[in-house]
This record gives C-alpha cells, structure tokens and sequence, in this order.
C-alpha cells in the first residue's frame, strides 16, 4: 500500500474477497475515508460478478441502493459469513510460503505435514538445544556433538514427516490426481528447510565451516530414508542410518577424531546416497502411498 | 475374455501377495454402474481389492481397466483418479486439523484450484455426510462415526464415477447409517460404487449385487435375492440348538434360529435372511475347494 492510497493489486484482491484479514482491514479503514479508493472500488465492482463484490464491499451498500442496484441476497451474504468463520486462516507457514512464490495449494500441501508442527518443530528445538549444550560442555572448541547430532535431524525430522499418522493419511492421498513423488518431495524439501536453525546456531559456535560440513551427509541420509521407505517404512533406514552414524562418529572420534567420518571415502558415500536416492524414489512412485507402514 | 461394454471395472487374473499368503488369488471381475458390496471375514481379501481397485495398490499379476483406462499407465492412473472417491479402511488426517480444513485440503490435492467453487464443493459433501454443523471442530475431538464421514465426505468431493469405500457404515449409529445408505443409494444412481462392509444389513439394503470373499477367492457372486435363496429351506425356529446346525444362536422370543440342512425336532422352517445366507455360504466355502465359485446357479442346487 503507498502512504497515501490502496495499491490496486490489494484493492482487487480486497474486492475479491482474497485479501488476508490485516490487508482487508486497512483496505477497509482507508477506503470509508477516500474518494479516490472508492471511486476505484466502484470500478472494481463494476468488472467482478455481483455475488463476490457485494461479499466483500459492505460499505458501498447505501450507494448501490441509491444508484438503484439490487440488493444482496441473504446466501450471499451468509456465505460471506460461513467464509469468515469456517475457512481456515492460512498459516503462519503457509503465508511465508506463498509469500516466498509458491502457490496456495502447494503451500498447503506442505504444511499439512506434522513435521512443521509443534513436536517436530520442539524436536528441532531440544537437538539445537542439545547441540550447544553439548558444545558448551565441552568448553574446548571441540564440535564432536554438534557433528552426531546434526546430520541425523534432517533425517529424524523426515521421518516424521512421513510417520504412521501421515501414512494413514497418505492411503487417502495418494488416490489424489496430484503426484505424490511432488508430495514427499516438497514435505521432505520444507523439512530440510526448518533445520536450518541448527546451520546457524553451528554456524555462531563454529565459524570455522564445521557447521557446514554436516550437510552432505545429511542429504545423503535423508535421500537414502525416502528411498528405502518405498520398501521398509521410514522408520527402520532411519533407526538403522542413525545407529549407524552415532556408532561410526564414536568409533572415529575414540580412535583418531571424528572427522574421520567426512575423509573423502564417506564423503563418496554420502554422494551416492544423494545421487542414487531421489531416482529410486521416482522409480518406486508407485510405493510412496505405503510410506508409514512397513508393508504394502 | 472381454468385458461389456457397460463395464467400469474390470479385473482379470488379479493376484496379490503378501510374503507367502495370497490376498488375491487369480480374482476376475467385472463391475457395472450401481452398488456393489464385499461381504467376507477378515483376512478374504475385501481390503486389497478395494486398494487395488483405488488405484494405491498395483497387483503382482493381472490386468486391470478403471473406467476405461489402464491404471499400470501414469497418465491414465491420472486421468482415473481424477474421477475416482476412496475412502479406506485405516483412517488418518493431519494433526490439528477440522474436517472443513481437511476436506479443503483433499480438495486442493484433487485439483479445485479455484478457492470459491472449492470452498462450495466442501461444504456440499460436509453437509451431505451431516457434518455441516460440526465443520471448523478439530477431527480429533470428533466420535469415531464423524471421523469416517470426514473420510466419506472427502472421497465424495466431486462426485466421482468411481466410489470405493471400505466399511464405510462402522461406528455409525443406525440413524446415521440410515442416511447414509440414502446418501449413497442417490450417489449410486450416475456412479459405481464398490463397498466393502461386515453388515449384512447394509448390503441387503443397498446393493444391487454381491461378492463374498474368501481367502482371495470369489465365493458368489450374485444379487442379494440369489443369495438370500441359498438359504431357503434351511432356516428353522426351534425350542432349543442344533447341535447339527451351521449356526445357532437364541432370538429375543426365547426361540433359538438354526441355520443348516438338518431339520431340528419340532422346528418350524422361517424366512432366511442375508445373514442366514452368508452364514451357510461361509460354511459352504470351508468345505468347498480353494478356487471354487459358488455362483447363484450353483447356490440353487447346492
């Protein structure tokens, strides 16, 4: 919006009815006041079918009245209401996405994953927590924790994303037209997304690139758990990715150091299991509506 | 074998395996519009029929049409979908979601781009299910019978030619199961719909054909009236059980109802019903050889 007048892209959507709840009340408070908005509302009423201008323009009742313009009728307007009440707000996530470009539907789909919500997002918090915690302890400079505990919460997180409570859900979605290759992928690419506190927290603590290191890996874990998924559920490659990941960086940090588990060799690991993940998956679309059960 | 031409489903030599044991077992089919119910006990395969039916399950052998179109084929499994309403029998939605959320939600996965005719179009099937008035409440906080009308609403969104449902009566009450039998008999007139369910009750009221299941095995396949006629003859009100009886149990009129071939002492022979019918049907199947079918000719003279 300009310090003076609604800009017309938010005045349409205001017309619309798709304007958020913050946009349409300050629409609405500086149009009551200004005969240029409102002259521009008329317009925008002029172009738009009845039923939705007259949803979402209250206040040019009296002048459509005056001008001789049929009144609104009462579905219409409780519609609008049933709009109102019903209708959930968009989330504070999905917001963001949309705001970042992606389409409404798609920023739905992937909220509706439990992963960004409150037991995923407490899960990221307590690994951060312990991270650092971890870190502090040591009070040496040495990243040991940081470097277990990261790689594997990307991958945790995944695994939740796509647990027995969406697998159930996934049965439901999958008879869907839409992909569900595009589905997990976009649930498992947000997941990824909101681990990055755990990149800036290292990041603070680490400044000499450690924090950075534990991407590949990570990657390559979370490609190989929604490979394997197709076969197994997602619980066991991670259960077993994760086992394996502590005992190795134990193994390694007791008898030389733990960067023993990103020398070239297992980073050539870590890329195979990037490179060769994502193509299982496509070719085992087919099997992603039986992720979260064991069996299909 | 080719199937008629009014023929939406078609299943020939289906076969599905879980490890050792056979869901399907060489299963062939064709299904028209109308309402077809699964009957069966647990483990006959009702499940995995209805999944492969839906398009969530692709058999180890077989072919398989959905309205027209081969469902091994991506962009006919597409095409299929888009036309296609399934609710399963294992039910989850996303956590902290209400039903008008969910099925919104649903709606966007089922291509309603546009907000407006969606929002419509939920609400449509939400009142349909009778939960228009219970919408914006949490699913968590719903009874288990509202839970599976979130899941039938959204499998209606749409009104697909194709409607698999897999017990979609449990934990209803009888009132609700009431309207819902009328939902689906008026969704059924421009549809198909394949049902599966334990009521006998439903499948007498609702559907125009039947298939019991046993072991992934067809063991009838007919109308509810041939297989009502399976137990004609057989159904008696006696003063006490059978011990030679298929089944036995005692009615609220103190009288005890045996199904079965022997004519118990002093027994008066009743109307079968559905269930009477199954029960001897099921007694039949444990006798007959894996594979057999027990057509509604063959009921007759069995």
């Amino acid at each position: 919006m300009s310090p003076r007048h609604v800009r017309p892209v938010d005045l349409e959507a205001w017309v619309l009815g798709e304007a958020d709840g913050l946009v349409s009340l300050s629409v609405e408070q500086h149009v009551v006041a200004c005969p240029r908005c409102q002259a521009a509302v008329a317009d925008l009423v002029g172009r738009v079918p009845a039923p939705t201008a007259y949803a979402v323009s209250p206040g040019d009742g009296a002048a459509d009245v005056s001008q001789g313009a049929a009144l609104p009728d009462l579905d219409t307007i409780w519609d609008s209401v049933r709009d109102e009440i019903e209708l959930p707000r968009a989330s504070l996530l999905e917001r963001v996405l949309v705001r970042l470009g992606l389409p409404p539907g798609e920023a739905m789909v992937v909220a509706a994953a439990p992963a960004l919500r409150g037991s995923w997002l407490c899960a990221v918090a307590l690994a951060v927590a312990f991270a650092v915690g971890g870190a502090m302890a040591a009070r040496t400079g040495n990243a040991t924790v940081f470097l277990t505990v990261a790689p594997i919460v990307p991958v945790l997180g995944v695994a939740t994303a796509f647990g027995p409570e969406v697998g159930a859900a996934l049965e439901q979605e999958s008879a869907a037209p839409y992909p569900l290759v595009r589905l997990v992928l976009l649930r498992t690419g947000a997941v990824l997304l909101t681990a990055l506190p755990v990149v800036l927290v290292g990041q603070l603590l680490f400044p000499e690139a450690a924090a950075w290191v534990w991407l590949l890996p990570a990657l390559g874990f979370t490609a190989a758990v929604l490979a394997l998924s197709t076969w197994f559920g997602p619980w066991w490659p991670t259960t077993t990715i994760t086992a394996l990941w502590v005992v190795g960086t134990a193994a390694a940090n007791r008898l030389d150091t733990i960067w023993a588990v990103f020398d070239p060799r297992c980073v050539v690991l870590y890329l195979v299991m990037l490179l060769v993940g994502p193509p299982v998956l496509v070719l085992r679309a087919r099997r992603l509506g039986t992720i979260g059960r064991i069996a299909s | 074998m080719t199937a008629p031409s009014s023929t939406t489903v078609s299943l020939r030599g289906v076969t599905k395996r879980y490890r050792s044991v056979s869901a399907l077992d060489g299963i062939d089919l064709d299904l028209a519009p109308g309402i077809t119910g699964l009957l069966g006990p647990n483990g006959a395969g009702k499940t995995t029929m209805l999944r492969v039916i839906a398009t969530v399950l692709r058999p180890e052998e077989g072919q398989v049409r959905l309205l027209g179109r081969d469902p091994g084929e991506p962009n006919a499994r597409t095409e299929i979908r888009r036309r296609l309403g399934y609710q399963p029998q294992e039910l989850g939605f996303p956590r902290g979601f209400s039903s008008m959320a969910f099925v919104n939600y649903m709606a966007v996965l089922k291509e309603w781009a546009d907000r407006r005719v969606r929002t419509v179009e939920v609400r449509r099937v939400l009142d349909l299910v009778g939960l228009g008035d219970v919408a914006t409440q949490r699913i968590s906080r719903l009874s288990g019978g509202q839970r599976r009308r979130v899941a039938l609403a959204q499998a209606l969104l749409g009104k697909p030619e194709l409607l698999v449902l897999d017990e979609p009566t449990t934990g209803l009450d009888p009132e609700q199961r009431a309207s819902l039998r009328g939902v689906l008999a008026d969704i059924a007139a421009t549809s198909t719909m394949v049902i599966s369910t334990h009521q006998t009750e439903d499948v007498a009221a609702l559907c125009n054909r039947v298939i019991v299941l046993d072991a992934g095995h067809v063991h009838f396949d007919g109308t509810v009236p041939e297989l009502v006629s399976f137990a004609t003859g057989r159904v008696w009100m006696a003063a006490g059980p059978d011990a030679g009886a298929q089944a036995s149990w005692r009615t609220a009129s103190g009288g005890y109802r045996n199904v079965g071939e022997r004519v118990p002492p002093g027994a008066a022979l009743v109307e079968p019903s559905l269930e009477d019918a199954y029960l001897l049907l099921r007694g039949a199947a444990g006798l007959a050889p894996a594979g057999s079918t027990v057509s509604a000719r063959s009921a007759e003279v069995a």
